[in-house]
């Protein structure tokens, strides 16, 4: 990694707690975190560990008790709803331990959903997401719904689908943890492959340290801090 | 006679907030994965509120249709199933009304409207994070 990498995004000390009643509960304590143009980045850390809370702030899917989150010099909880679900549509993707793909739709058009939210010519979306199944191996599988898929093809789905409107990041909550050894590292090859050739920033959240280990950067997450795991960077984890 | 006509009506509604809250229900997974991919919450309102005013434009229809022409032939009908309400030879008085109509009409869709309102907008307070979580 070197010192001319763009800052793509920036968790400023970010805390998160929940009340339940009178009981509160500290999810993250001042989590600071740089992700930069074009990295895989994994945050590692057992169950209940905060890295999946700490991904939806990133995503704008919750709000940090305190703190900010900059994606490209633009503070995320500053922005009203509807600026920050253009953002997740054109600059986030997002893949999940369950595809979370439509049941009713067809692979492709589960791909091109995200183009079509985003208001894409309905065509050149088909076209579009064609392309990116054909690219994760999947052009014979195009009008199979998520039940006629299996479990690895599924989640090549969620992968192509998250990448179809060029998002700057993709954010990935154990994209591998319902696949078994093989399809795993398969997901994981794919991921890599995709963020260089697309330029995208990934950040992998898993519990799984031989995944991770495959990434330019890891991280570990224990008790709602982010600690440096390996690969450090030569430009430091956080300010 | 009307206040008969509101609750029948109230209660077609009151059809079309359960129906729409069990879907809501139903696709709370897929509302939240939609909006993760930037589906605005407007956008979500409406889906639902489309949805459900498609569901009492074609029961209103359907219904109109229906209830127009039992009107018109509701004598012929009584004698053809051999009922006679008034006594032999008698008939009722069938007074057929567009004023009425429309007024039914027009308030039936206002109500089903209405109607589909609370599921929408349950709909769209999903929170994404939330949903996603407790799969």
């Amino acid at each position: 990694m070197s010192q001319t990498q763009q800052v793509l995004l920036q968790v400023q000390h970010v805390s998160k707690h929940y009340h339940d009643g009178e009981v509160t509960t500290q999810v993250l304590s001042g989590v600071d975190l740089t992700v930069y143009k074009g990295e895989q980045l994994a945050i590692v850390g057992s169950s209940g560990s905060g890295k999946s809370t700490l991904l939806h702030i990133m995503g704008t899917l919750d709000t940090p008790t305190s703190g900010n989150v900059m994606l490209d010099g633009e503070d995320l909880y500053q922005l009203s709803s509807a600026r920050q679900a253009i953002i997740r549509n054109q600059d986030l993707g997002f893949i999940y331990q369950f595809h979370h793909l439509l049941p009713e739709f067809s692979a492709l058009e589960n791909v091109a959903m995200p183009a079509f939210i985003q208001g894409r010519d309905k065509k050149q979306a088909l076209v579009d997401a064609q392309n990116l199944l054909e690219r994760v191996g999947l052009g014979h599988r195009l009008h199979h719904i998520p039940a006629q898929l299996s479990g690895g093809e599924r989640q090549r789905v969620a992968i192509a689908r998250a990448l179809i409107n060029k998002p700057k990041l993709v954010l990935a909550d154990e994209p591998t943890g319902n696949l078994d050894a093989s399809s795993g590292n398969n997901v994981y090859a794919m991921i890599r492959e995709l963020a260089q050739q697309f330029g995208t920033a990934f950040v992998v959240v898993t519990h799984d340290h031989s995944l991770a280990a495959k990434m330019d950067r890891q991280l570990t997450m224990k008790d709602g801090v982010l600690q440096v795991t390996a690969n450090p960077p030569a430009v430091g984890l956080a300010e | 006679m009307s206040l008969m006509l509101s609750l029948i009506v109230a209660v077609a509604a009151f059809n079309i907030v359960s129906a729409l809250v069990m879907m809501v229900v139903d696709k709370t997974t897929d509302v939240a994965v939609l909006k993760t991919q930037g589906l605005t919450t407007t956008s979500v309102m409406t889906i639902f509120i489309v949805q459900g005013s498609l569901n009492a434009l074609l029961g209103l229809m359907l219904g109109t249709i229906a209830g127009i022409v039992l009107t018109l032939n509701l004598n012929e009908i009584l004698t053809s199933l051999g009922i006679s309400i008034l006594g032999l030879g008698q008939t009722l008085p069938v007074q057929f009304s567009l004023a009425q109509l429309s007024l039914i009409i027009l308030g039936t869709l206002f109500m089903t409207l209405f109607a589909t309102l609370y599921p929408a907008l349950s709909a769209a307070r999903v929170q994404p994070a939330t949903a996603l979580r407790y799969e």
